[in-house]
């Protein structure tokens, strides 16, 4: 092993920390284009691992910082003479955390908040008081069985069928040449695809006590796999989805309280949006549905609000929003966010799990 | 074929094609030429990732052959499909003539003159050298056809079932260009060599700018780049790309400006801004008039 194939292999070493997937053979392949770039100063080796090894923006900007790190080691000399000072200091084999030895503690932080599993959240913290002080969890969801009727849209794609209107040429010539003539017709239908759904949904204190409902209804649409995408917010956005992989929805139950850092906090719906619209426009699609679940409290002043959603509004197929008091005796929708709310999305009642499936089936 | 030993030589070759690259994009290219990989182009809409293919075609002096994909793009679309009309028409005309010296089976139907031939293939299978295949905003297209693609991209083969398997003679030079509006999946990129286009620093834009829109006075150049440079830091919905710097060059170019003033700067705002809420943004808060006093500040010092 070479002296650069060492540090090469401790650089990626810690990035495969940071959810880099390198094999030997990046380590290879690396080795192999320096050689035929045969540029050794610290840009030349950048470019071409950058290359190699990155494969996202996320990963870019992680990669930029650490190599960054990892080229300060050597303080200005040439990557090829000496063994770096901090290399013989590795411990053997790390066993809690598997996590970079050589970088410090506040530039773990950092880099943490940009590796792509980390939670998304704005700059906003919650106050003290809105942190609810007890989180733990408020009995367990009733979890329904239920059947819904998918959320489909059309495809180009077709499928083979029995009957319908767009014929199937390619198999109807196949067959008839193979019986001698042209005798029966075959159809071909087309084929549905999922439509993405993304649920915002408000866990603040106000809406503290619908928790456990659309707890169950969100863990039996992704149990049933359907293509829904969660994000929490109350005082901060957090993305939800990943955490319900867990088979044991009791378990997963118990995780949402404690991955939620401001479960029960405030509102603050027009900072979220933005955060949320920021975060995700380029991954928005236009065929996506947005579903708004909040009671339309908001605890800051309604600025931008209008704004936020007439964007959001546009990048999306539909803009719906559950709100568990409407049509309920003596609701009206009546704070400013309601109003504006209203405006831009179209309103469903959503109280009960029955409402929601209801609502459910309208946008199926 | 020029001769590409050195990553100077490719931006050489890339400035002699009116396309002025960054070092780390070259290394890009030059590995991608030497390893025999696609290259994984990423970035903002409008920094040039289609015209480094582009490029590439006239440096490398052969065709180009793109494939635009969208949402629902198939096999059928991109890479060949059979001409049933011709097919059934074939039948027919066997079936109405006299002369039955030829039998009519399943082989003499699939044949390469009934083959259409879509992008894919012709990149494959090519009439002369390997051309330039650019795969251009594949993050439109469904996940059964990024499948699809690993499958190319790392045997540069394609079976078909009537004719057999056909296998490129020589392997093309493939540019994917993603603009992230969803992410691709690890397995193709693992295939590629993966480079993010950012927008050009002051100096380089300012190179682009010279280049493509020489008519333009020296003095003005400058101010347009600095510009649409401070523009990128605002907080704007949509940032003006490259495109957008030298669309407004030509505009300016073709009004005659000869100082930009507020005025002028509200009125050609439009080629910058593609966005009612940014350019609403830009107009309200006196940031025109305060960008422009920005600019003659500055100038004494730059120049
Ligand atoms: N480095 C450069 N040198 C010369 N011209 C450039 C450079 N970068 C961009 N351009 C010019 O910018 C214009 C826009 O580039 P292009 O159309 O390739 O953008 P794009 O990234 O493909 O955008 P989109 O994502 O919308 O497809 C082209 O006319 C190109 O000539
Ligand atoms: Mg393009």
């Amino acid at each position: 092993m070479t002296l650069l194939s060492r540090n090469l292999w401790v650089l990626a070493r810690s990035l495969r920390s940071w959810g880099f997937t390198l094999s030997v053979a990046d380590l290879k392949d690396a080795q192999s284009a320096l050689l035929l770039t045969k540029d050794y100063s610290f840009s030349g080796v950048h470019d071409v691992l950058e290359g190699l090894w990155v494969r996202s923006y996320d990963q870019k900007c992680i990669f930029d910082k650490a190599f960054a790190l990892w080229a300060r080691e050597f303080m200005g000399e040439p990557l090829m003479i000496k063994p770096p000072s901090w290399f013989s200091q590795l411990p053997k084999k790390i066993k809690t955390q598997r996590r970079v030895v050589w970088v410090s503690k506040e530039e773990t932080k950092k880099m943490a908040t940009q590796a792509q599993e980390t939670l998304w959240t704005s700059t906003h913290t919650a106050s003290s008081e809105e942190v609810l002080s007890d989180q733990s969890d408020t009995g367990m969801p009733a979890l329904h069985f239920w059947q819904s009727p998918r959320h489909y849209r059309h495809g180009y794609r077709k499928r083979p069928a029995q009957k319908g209107r767009i014929w199937n040429v390619p198999k109807t010539l196949r067959k008839s040449l193979s019986s001698g003539e042209l005798i029966k017709w075959y159809y071909s239908a087309r084929r549905p695809r999922w439509r993405p759904t993304v649920f915002l949904w408000d866990v603040s204190q106000s809406m503290a006590p619908f928790i456990p409902m659309f707890f169950g209804f969100f863990y039996r649409l992704s149990e049933i796999g359907e293509r829904v995408d969660v994000w929490g917010f109350s005082t901060q956005l957090t993305h939800l989805s990943p955490r319900w992989r867990h088979p044991n929805p009791l378990l997963a139950y118990q995780e949402l309280f404690r991955q939620v850092p401001d479960l029960g906090g405030g509102t603050r719906l027009e900072h979220t949006l933005l955060t949320f619209y920021s975060q995700s426009k380029p991954r928005l699609k236009h065929a996506t549905d947005i579903i708004l679940i909040t009671d339309g409290y908001e605890s800051g002043d309604c600025a931008e609000l209008e704004a936020v959603l007439s964007r959001i509004r546009r990048h999306c197929h539909r803009l719906n929003w559950w709100n568990p008091w409407y049509l309920t005796p003596q609701y009206e929708i009546a704070t400013k966010a309601g109003k504006i709310l209203r405006h831009y999305c179209s309103v469903q009642k959503a109280g009960t799990i029955e409402n929601c499936l209801h609502a459910w089936s309208q946008l199926a | 074929m020029p001769n590409l030993e050195r990553i100077e030589d490719v931006m050489w070759q890339l400035s002699q094609k009116q396309y002025l690259a960054d070092r780390s994009l070259a290394t890009a290219i030059f590995l991608c030429l030497k390893l025999e990989r696609p290259l994984f182009l990423e970035g903002e809409p409008g920094v040039g990732k289609t015209a480094v293919a582009q490029a590439m075609a006239q440096v490398l002096n052969v065709p180009l052959i793109r494939l635009q994909c969208y949402e629902g793009i198939d096999r059928e679309s991109a890479l060949y499909e059979w001409n049933y009309p011709k097919q059934l028409l074939a039948i027919r005309l066997y079936e109405s003539s006299s002369e039955h010296s030829r039998a009519l089976n399943q082989e003499s139907l699939y044949q390469a003159e009934f083959l259409l031939k879509r992008p894919l293939f012709e990149a494959l299978m090519p009439e002369g050298p390997a051309p330039v295949l650019l795969i251009d905003e594949i993050d439109r297209s469904d996940d059964e056809f990024e499948a699809f693609l690993l499958e190319i991209l790392s045997e540069f083969q394609i079976s078909i079932p009537e004719l057999g398997t056909i296998r490129a003679q020589e392997k093309p030079f493939i540019v994917l260009t993603s603009n992230r509006t969803r992410d691709v999946h690890d397995a193709l990129k693992r295939r590629c060599i993966y480079h993010w286009l950012d927008y050009p620093s002051f100096g380089r834009e300012l190179e682009i700018v010279e280049l493509k829109v020489p008519g333009l006075d020296q003095q003005l150049r400058r101010d347009v780049v600095q510009l649409v440079q401070r523009l990128r830091q605002e907080p704007l919905d949509k940032k003006p790309g490259v495109a957008e710097a030298l669309d407004w060059a030509h505009a300016l170019e073709a009004l005659m400006t000869e100082r930009l003033s507020p005025e002028v700067f509200a009125d050609t705002l439009g080629v910058l801004l593609k966005d009612r809420e940014d350019i609403n943004r830009v107009q309200e808060g006196n940031l025109i008039a305060q960008m422009i006093k920005e600019l003659e500040s500055d100038d004494p010092t730059v120049s």
